[in-house]
């Protein structure tokens, strides 16, 4: 049995969370970039994520024979991040005619992030994160009160 | 009667396996909480063990084969998402469970200690 298997499982999880940190942080702090009218703008990203191994699972669940034992574990589904793909809000104008970016009419184009949503976007992965240390925490004390197992006290 | 402590060890060691893929199980609902369309996962153990203990009280002789028909099988929880507090609280049930096991464990180690020391204690 993979004992160890299961805090990669945790482990996988705090990668995806930590990418989806460094993402929302990315576009927060490109919130505020313009370009030249025609130039290259910021484009905010968000990270998809997909689970690996959940669709083997669940067919061998519903028709195959079941899987047994140390298999079943490595069967749990893990995490990942697929892609960092951009997303598709457009881009924020402001009135700004001084601006040396302005456009023709005066306006500014700031990338399309939200700051509230990305601010929740925030808290949201703080908790999951969080979760996955305790997660992570209770497995190690199991293993450990295993490995004590049998010794005197 | 002869005191055989196999089966009761059998029956620990299948306990505690299953308890360590609950772990697992739920480890795996919190970290694949934000991907979206995940289905939350869950072991079915304790109908396994509540059926085997029906069947043992009709035919007590099978105790040893009737054991090793006994595994976890891991199955779609009743819920459509994860929530973290609530697998977490799971999680913490679960682990509390895993010590008694090994307690119980324990003990019966004690027992058979006390057994080949012929009643002294050390």
């Amino acid at each position: 049995m993979g004992l160890f298997n299961i805090l990669n499982i945790s482990a996988a999880g705090l990668t995806v969370e930590r990418t989806r940190l460094e993402v929302a942080v990315t576009n927060l702090a490109n919130a505020q970039t313009t370009a030249p009218p025609g130039g290259l703008l910021y484009q905010p990203v968000q990270a998809i994520l997909r689970s690996a191994s959940q669709a083997r699972l669940q067919s061998s669940h519903m028709d195959g024979p079941s899987l047994e034992g140390s298999s079943l574990e490595a069967a749990l589904p893990r995490p990942f991040v697929a892609e960092i793909a951009p997303m598709s809000s457009p881009p924020r104008r402001v009135y700004d005619p001084g601006h040396p970016d302005a456009d023709a009419q005066g306006f500014v184009s700031y990338p399309g992030v939200d700051p509230v949503t990305t601010m929740l976007d925030l808290l949201s992965i703080s908790r999951s994160y969080e979760a996955n240390v305790k997660a992570f925490d209770i497995t190690r004390t199991l293993l450990e009160r295993t490995l004590d197992m049998g010794s005197q006290r | 009667m002869m005191f055989s402590v196999e089966p009761v060890w059998e029956l620990l060691s299948r306990h505690l396996d299953a308890c360590m893929l609950r772990q697992a199980v739920y480890s795996s609902n919190i970290a694949n909480a934000s991907v979206p369309g995940y289905q939350p996962l869950e072991v079915d153990f304790e109908s396994q063990l509540r059926s085997a203990s029906a069947l043992l009280q009709a035919a007590p002789a099978e105790a040893g084969d009737l054991l090793q028909t006994i595994q976890p099988q891991i199955v779609r929880a009743p819920v459509a998402s994860v929530e973290l507090d609530q697998q977490l609280a799971l999680m913490s049930q679960n682990a509390l469970h895993y010590q008694q096991l090994l307690r119980a464990f324990e003990r019966s180690i004690g027992l058979l200690r006390l057994a080949v020391l012929e009643g002294k204690e050390s």
